[in-house]
């Protein structure tokens, strides 16, 4: 995991400091003139050698000091992140928790019944799932059921753009909806869960086709095999047999898939945390990072102290939930411990 | 402002909270360098100000006036000012900010105060401003940017050194605020991710408050722009900006909204590279500009919100000169053929060339323009191939940066290589509203020690005559105020003769305001638009 992580930094920097930019421009501004951006590129150490920089940058990582954001009041990176990782971490949880208890019966029922109508079914809505852009379909959930129905709140953690001010709910982990719980503020709890429904929905449908389509796959390679006619030799019920004998064989591949869907939600949240407004969160400032965002006013900038530990993040958390699923493989499979 | 409709999720921000829209982090909170001028004009105040027609008013000065040629002027300071620790406003504090500001050189602070010389004090409410040259003070001291007074006690509350210029920045940066405007920014680190930042009355305030005046202001960062106008619909957010998403209008004039429309100072300039063949030649430049349809570049790429206008300097400007020789905003193809044949093309057009033009992909619309002209000069022999690039690699392009390391912006003479762009396209708005700048800064041989560097002029345009024009109407403003009016008369015409560039139009803002709140009157001199929320009352 190490290697990984240390690989990333490494490419990351080097990449990062191959493109053609010039971050001190961004600290004097896009129409600085010659003296300040000079001013600036000493300031910022952009004026020593590449190799000295990244000595510089990996010493400072291990202090915790991942350097100021340019996008973010020059503010120190890593309470940014401590902020808004537990928000996303959570949209992204429920998200794959919804796409693994959606879509795994779904993808069992699928594969029971190949090839019939409730396939086809299935079919036609897991592939919708996928094609279906998220921020299109965020704001198409945001016209529906705000604009048109007033079922469900627009936008905001709580469901208004001031609920978080108006009504503080006490920091444990940093998790919004988490420390409502936690904390015994069910009144809070409950808005912040109400306003997290059509994010979590926008979220969660491209990752239950995704498990739909690579459940039905695997239960259908599953079923084809001798012990499961073997089974039903015996008179093992259905039930047991699909979910008991065939789905414990099927699953590894699909828990593969979790986990990259898990730590891919984490960049996912992108465009949902903008598009509903939910912040702190990881989407605004990866979004902010990279000039990217859905702002018709980003210039393009770059903020790359930013971006290079969002990486680094991002590395982390694929390789953490890569492990989980290496352990979840042994624990389905136990030839693998061998 | 009024509770949203969505049911079940508590809604209760009594007026006169003030909710409006960022669409972006507040970036930098120093005064000195900050270009989020919608929060930081909020919390400290210039000297002077420029109304919206262009007339300077009392700020922090109550007066001012040249000194002799204009070299120098003397501004008499504004007693009874209190900074928001309390401490009182007087001579030192100016003299520190203007110094302080100048030696970090963040942000506009060289452009603003280029032919800075020095800042003294007459007396406790008395300064004295010098430059190196005869200017129009009061201009630069209303600046949006970067002319900003600050208690000179930032220094001691921050447990910094006089020279400290960075610490400085990090004090301001940690959400410390020390200005003398209406409001006061009160905020916490967490403001930052969570997109949140508060700006509370000043009770003290020299200007005085008035019942119904905002007294707590909230910025809420909301990125969407569908979301905000959703929001705006729902009274959740009191003012929002549309960006250049002006589709959105008629839409949030049916929701009954209160749709203000101004005009900037920002315009879309079209940049060529008079060093490159062809180019070089003003006659083919202006045979471009003749088949230009400027009226439907501003109604396709800019849905019709922007103004066509001739000259070098923007409408709205002072000195903007209606009767500037120009083009027929409507394109005139034949003329434009005619003008070839005269440049020395028998056959009315170039013999099909193949031209790189640049513009910056945070203005999408500028897109739209360049296809616009490839429709226009297709049949001069002109294919744009077109480089949507981020600023920072337009700028590369264009030669300011020269990739080298430390710093060192490129040489006019890269102007002629096949690497720079030959057509350019720039979204560009003054850090003063003196109408010398724009011209200055995109068509003149710079000042030393830049007179061989490319800067900002990346139509490369070097013409020492045209360069001593715009010198001249700069001194005239002050210390021969006649002869104004021949010199910009004068300008225009070689601009026009010329033509190594020309603005396609010059842009207007549309923000939408809560009924609820009047009194706001755009103000292109101020960054956009952006309101004085002190200037906003509340009506029920």
């Amino acid at each position: 995991m190490a290697v990984v992580v240390l690989g990333t930094i490494t490419v990351t920097f080097i990449l990062s400091h191959l493109v053609p930019s010039n971050p001190a421009i961004l600290f004097a501004g896009t129409q600085s003139t010659p003296q300040e951006v000079a001013v600036w590129t000493q300031r910022l150490g952009l004026d020593k050698p590449l190799y000295l920089q990244f000595v510089i940058y990996i010493e400072n990582i291990f202090t915790g000091n991942f350097g100021l954001s340019y996008s973010y009041s020059y503010a120190p990176i890593l309470p940014l992140i401590e902020q808004s990782l537990p928000n996303s971490f959570t949209l992204a949880a429920i998200a794959t928790a919804l796409a693994a208890l959606i879509g795994i019966p779904l993808g069992v029922e699928a594969a029971k019944r190949g090839g019939k109508r409730v396939d086809s079914i299935l079919r036609i809505f897991s592939v919708s799932f996928v094609a279906i852009p998220q921020f299109w379909l965020a704001q198409l959930l945001q016209l529906a059921f705000n604009v048109y129905l007033h079922v469900l709140p627009l936008s905001s953690y709580g469901g208004a753009l001031l609920y978080t001010q108006l009504h503080p709910i006490k920091t444990v982990t940093g998790s919004i909806l988490v420390d409502a719980l936690l904390t015994g503020n069910f009144g809070g709890f409950s808005a912040v869960a109400w306003s997290m429904v059509l994010p979590v929905t926008a979220l969660a449908l491209y990752p239950i086709g995704v498990v739909i389509r690579q459940t039905r796959s695997s239960m259908l390679g599953v079923l084809s095999q001798d012990y499961i006619r073997t089974a039903r030799a015996y008179g093992v019920s259905e039930g047991e047999i699909n979910y008991r004998y065939a789905l414990k064989n099927a699953i590894p591949p699909v828990i593969t898939i979790l986990a990259l869907i898990f730590a891919g939600s984490i960049i996912g949240v992108v465009f949902i945390e903008e598009i509903f407004s939910l912040y702190p969160g990881i989407g605004p400032l990866i979004a902010q990072s990279t000039g990217t965002g859905i702002t018709s006013s980003a210039i393009g900038a770059v903020d790359y102290p930013l971006v290079l530990a969002l990486t680094i993040f991002v590395a982390i958390i694929y390789t953490i939930s890569n492990f989980v699923a290496d352990m979840l493989h042994i624990y389905f499979d136990r030839r693998l411990i061998r | 402002m009024s509770t949203q409709t969505v049911t079940s999720t508590p809604t209760a921000v009594a007026a006169p909270t003030f909710v409006y829209q960022r669409n972006a982090a507040y970036s930098d909170a120093d005064p000195r360098d900050t270009s989020s001028i919608d929060m930081a004009q909020q919390s400290y105040e210039t000297l002077t100000y420029l109304t919206p027609n262009g007339t300077i008013t009392p700020g922090l000065a109550t007066a001012w006036s040249p000194v002799g040629n204009g070299s120098t002027w003397q501004y008499t300071l504004r007693q009874g000012v209190t900074f928001h620790d309390g401490t009182t406003f007087n001579a030192t504090d100016v003299i520190f900010s203007i110094t302080n500001t100048i030696k970090w050189g963040g942000g506009d602070a060289s452009d603003v105060w280029d032919v800075f010389k020095s800042v003294t004090a007459s007396g406790p409410y008395t300064v004295l401003l010098t430059f190196t040259q005869p200017v129009n003070a009061p201009i630069i001291t209303s600046a949006a940017y970067s002319a900003f007074i600050f208690s000179h006690n930032v220094l001691k509350y921050g447990n910094l050194g006089t020279n400290d210029t960075t610490g400085l920045h990090a004090w301001f940066n940690a959400n410390h605020d020390d200005g003398s405007g209406p409001y006061i920014l009160n905020t916490t680190a967490s403001s930052l991710s969570g997109g949140v930042w508060t700006l509370n009355q000043y009770k003290n305030y020299w200007g005085g408050w008035k019942t119904g005046q905002i007294t707590t202001i909230i910025a809420k960062l909301v990125t969407s722009v569908p979301t905000a106008i959703n929001l705006a619909q729902q009274g959740q957010l009191d003012f929002i900006g549309v960006g250049g998403n002006f589709q959105y209008v008629p839409q949030l004039l049916g929701a009954g909204l209160n749709v203000v429309e101004g005009p900037t100072h920002g315009s879309i300039w079209l940049l060529f590279n008079t060093q490159h063949q062809y180019l070089s030649n003003p006659l083919v430049r202006q045979a471009l500009l003749t088949a230009v349809n400027f009226q439907q570049i501003v109604q396709q790429a800019y849905y019709s919100y922007g103004i066509n206008f001739n000259g070098a300097i923007n409408p709205g400007l002072a000195f903007y000169d209606n009767t500037a020789p120009g083009y027929n905003t409507a394109g005139n193809l034949s003329a434009a053929h005619a003008l070839l044949v005269k440049a020395g093309f028998p056959s009315g057009a170039l013999p099909g060339v193949t031209w790189v033009g640049t513009h910056s992909t945070g203005s999408p619309f500028e897109a739209t323009i360049y296809s616009l002209l490839n429709t226009y000069w297709t049949p001069l022999g002109v294919t744009i191939s077109i480089d949507g690039l981020s600023f920072t690699n337009q700028a590369i392009k264009a030669g300011y940066i020269n990739g080298s390391n430390p710093f060192i912006p490129g040489p006019i003479s890269y102007a002629s290589s096949s690497n720079a762009q030959d057509l350019a396209l720039l979204n560009w708005n003054g850090a003063t509203s003196d109408p010398w700048l724009v011209p200055y800064e995109l068509f003149a041989i710079q000042s030393a020690p830049y007179q061989n560097d490319i800067v900002y002029n990346w139509s490369y345009y070097q013409n020492s005559t045209f360069t001593n024009q715009l010198n001249k109407l700069r001194s005239d403003e002050v210390s021969n105020p006649s002869a104004v009016a021949a010199d910009v008369k004068t300008l225009n015409t070689m601009f026009y003769n010329a033509s190594p560039g020309w603005a396609l139009f010059q842009g207007q803002q549309v923000w939408v305001l809560s009924p609820h709140w009047k009194g706001y009157v755009p103000n292109p001199n101020y960054s956009f638009d952006y309101p004085f929320f002190y200037q906003l009352t509340y009506s029920p």
